[in-house]
């Protein structure tokens, strides 16, 4: 009996049992009381998964991914814990653990799989400690360099990690990444598995932030065959000869709706349930892993085409006569990404932003100004802005160029914006929250009757 | 105002971390609406500078830094050099104002050589030094504002560096620290000013909330360039001064 396992436990479901007697929020606290009195309880508590963990990291891409894939795990009949409504630290996940399991660490009915997004810093403790049977990245872009640094940091320590895991460990990597696909250097080849698009999208990529503009091994320029986004592409070093390579499972052709997914010798339509060309992306990830785990490609097909997203992710929800599609803004590739996404609906828009500075959104918000705004430049009427730092934001879009002046509407807190929204005609609302002011207005939208489909 | 002036964006693909891209855009803005036209010329690795009315280069990651170091020294250091002294405006940001002072001495003990426009060292400290920052600014440039009743001597930005920076006795300081860490964390000093170059630390874009800043450095530039002097037309930085003073704010200086 591992006495220290049990206590820890106890005392983590000591504290989550108070939080919800005392209806705090704070899903973290009993995740970071569990680890500070056992610090193997993440390794302990998931070695009874009988399918083992598979960890999926990178800047943009980690929710919708996995919760794709749960998606595809419950089709097939398996069952899984996964921290979708978690933080995405070690303690976040612990946290999320203590519920399914008893005193022991036992899960309290068979778990098949622990599917885990983890934070790009934190992937490095948790991989280490847990020897997931997989781990996927996305990939690497700037974001919250006030926690992290620099780029590189993260993709030298991920670098390592790799090298310390076992050999079993599969290791899925977007292709299209030059920083990520420089982990694979030097690798066995079967423990590698590439996914990535494999057609020229003709996307204008004019964006001139690019975090891998050098090759990420040797600093020489990298020359792109076919560019997608940022630094997303086709590529190859000038000088050493690091290049994007051949794609184990790829989309071979987009139109609207339907894309093209090229594996092993045979191609397949799908019908994707996520607008945008980044989630081209996550869709491939999913199957990557879904295709690793020896489920079927048309079982997962099936599954994926019948998704709803995350709350947040491009839901669209129904909230008093508004339609609000909500969408996480944490940084610029993804919410340029966004943007260009939702520029391809019609008409003027409504805009609102929440721009939050805590430490789980980035406490500097110098990152705004990467954004490109150029997509919706003669389409914005009106703009809202709430949040910590609401003249920020309405400074980087006062110098964005926007035709027509649109109106700029500061407001002290969600009462006061939905207040507004109520007397603008337009019923289709874009709302890019930062993480945290994302669970502010979950919060706002619970306590005035909104429950329906999040977790 | 049909004057056009030329900006330079140095490195604007190798050195673009921070979002010091929006500083470029901000100076554009300004001087256009002041009805001046702004052509924006860029210079990365391999690419010719030429002579323009005002430079700015941005913070990058360090491993970038050695190659812009190796791609700066020699033609490109003698134009930015002999600009400097011709009194051209240029706003250096993080890493591109340690790469103008004379080295930047890593971690590791390497030095990477800077152009030695800037009597200042860089060497590498052992923790980044990350936040808000709030300076006065050094009287010997003449700036500040009135907003409402209150005179406006403060810049505000954002930090995230582990190079210190040490300047010479005859350089001077941007400003006084007065939250955050500044050159080293030591001396209570912030950036550096040098004829019409300002170097700083901050990011945030910089210009963007520090509308007296940014119009100093159009001032000079048409100044410069034409040889007469100049007041800029007034704009409503309404905006602007509320996103600064909720800095002030935050840190409790109002």
């Amino acid at each position: 009996m591992d006495i220290r396992l049990i206590t820890a436990i106890a005392a983590g479901k000591s504290v989550k049992l108070a939080l919800t007697v005392f209806q705090s929020g704070g899903t973290a606290a009993p995740g970071l009381i569990t680890e500070t009195i056992d610090k193997n309880a993440l390794k302990k508590i998931s070695s009874g998964f009988k399918q083992g963990v598979i960890l999926i990291s990178g800047t943009n891409g980690k929710t919708t991914t996995a919760r794709l894939l749960t998606n595809a795990l419950t089709n097939q009949g398996y069952t899984f814990l996964a921290n979708s409504a978690g933080s995405n630290l070690k303690r976040g996940i612990i946290s999320v653990l203590l519920e399914q399991v008893n005193l022991t660490g036992r899960p309290r009915r068979k778990i098949d799989f622990g599917i885990f997004e983890c934070d790009e810093m934190a992937l490095i403790e948790i991989a280490k400690e847990i020897k997931p049977r997989l781990i996927l990245l996305t990939n690497l872009f700037r974001d919250q360099l006030d926690r992290y640094g620099e780029v590189e940091t993260i993709r030298k320590k991920w670098f390592e990690l790799i090298r310390s895991l076992p050999n079993e460990t599969k290791v899925i990597l977007n292709a299209d990444d030059p920083g990520i696909r420089s982990l694979a250097d030097y690798l066995n080849e079967k423990r590698v598995f590439f996914y990535g698009i494999g057609f020229n999208p003709n996307r204008q990529n004019d964006s001139i932030i690019s975090d891998f503009s050098r090759c990420p091994n040797c600093g020489a320029s990298l020359y792109y065959q076919t560019e997608f986004f940022s630094h997303l592409g086709d590529y190859v070093c000038s000088k050493c000869g690091l290049a994007r390579p051949k794609l184990d499972l790829s989309a071979v052709a987009i139109e609207n709706e339907k894309i093209e997914i090229a594996y092993c010798g045979r191609t397949e339509k799908i019908t994707t349930p996520l607008k945008g060309f980044y989630n081209v992306y996550n869709l491939l990830a999913a199957f990557s892993i879904g295709l690793n785990l020896k489920i079927d490609f048309d079982q997962i097909q099936k599954s994926l085409e019948k998704f709803k997203p995350a709350f947040g992710r491009q839901e669209i929800i129904k909230f008093n006569s508004k339609e609000l599609f909500i969408s996480l803004a944490k940084n610029p590739v993804g919410l340029t990404e966004t943007i260009k996404t939702i520029s391809a609906d019609p008409g003027k828009k409504t805009l609102i932003f929440l721009l939050n500075d805590k430490i789980a959104d980035g406490v500097d918000v110098s990152w705004i100004w990467d954004v490109d705004f150029n997509s919706i430049k003669n389409q914005a009427e009106t703009i809202i802005f709430n949040g910590r730092r609401p003249y920020d934001m309405g400074l980087r879009l006062k110098y964005a160029d926007l035709e027509n002046r649109p109106r700029f509407i500061f407001c002290r807190n969600l009462n006061e914006v939905f207040k507004n929204l109520a007397e603008i005609k337009i019923e289709r609302v874009y709302i890019f929250p930062t993480y945290t002011a994302l669970m502010d207005l979950k919060k706002f939208l619970a306590r005035r009757g909104y429950k329906k489909f999040w977790t | 105002m049909d004057q056009e002036l030329i900006l330079t964006h140095l490195y604007p693909k190798t050195m673009n971390t921070y979002g010091d891209q929006g500083n470029v855009l901000v100076f554009k803005k300004r001087a256009e609406w002041r009805g001046f036209k702004i052509k924006i010329l860029t210079a990365d690795l391999d690419e010719p500078i030429k002579k323009s009315d005002f430079y700015f280069f941005g913070g990058g990651q360090d491993q970038e830094q050695s190659l812009v170091s190796k791609d700066l020294i020699g033609l490109k250091t003698e134009l930015l050099k002999a600009e400097a002294e011709n009194f051209k405006p240029m706003l250096l940001i993080c890493g591109g104002y340690q790469l103008l002072g004379e080295y930047y001495q890593t971690a590791d003990n390497k030095k990477i050589v800077g152009a030695g426009i800037l009597a200042i060292r860089t060497i590498a400290g052992p923790k980044r030094m990350i936040g808000d920052i709030v300076l006065n600014l050094n009287p010997v440039l003449g700036i500040s504002e009135q907003i409402n009743d209150k005179k406006i001597t403060t810049v505000v930005g954002f930090e995230n560096h582990s190079g210190k920076t040490y300047l010479d006795k005859n350089i001077k300081p941007l400003g006084q620290i007065v939250k955050g860490y500044g050159n080293n964390g030591e001396d209570k000093t912030e950036g550096a000013c040098y004829k019409n170059i300002i170097g700083s630390y901050g990011h945030g874009s910089l210009l963007a909330k520090n509308p007296h800043l940014a119009d100093y450095l159009i001032k000079k530039a048409f100044e410069v360039k034409t040889g007469e002097k100049i007041e800029l037309e007034n704009l409503d930085d309404s905006l602007e001064w509320q996103a600064h003073l909720s800095r002030l704010n935050y840190s409790n200086l109002k």
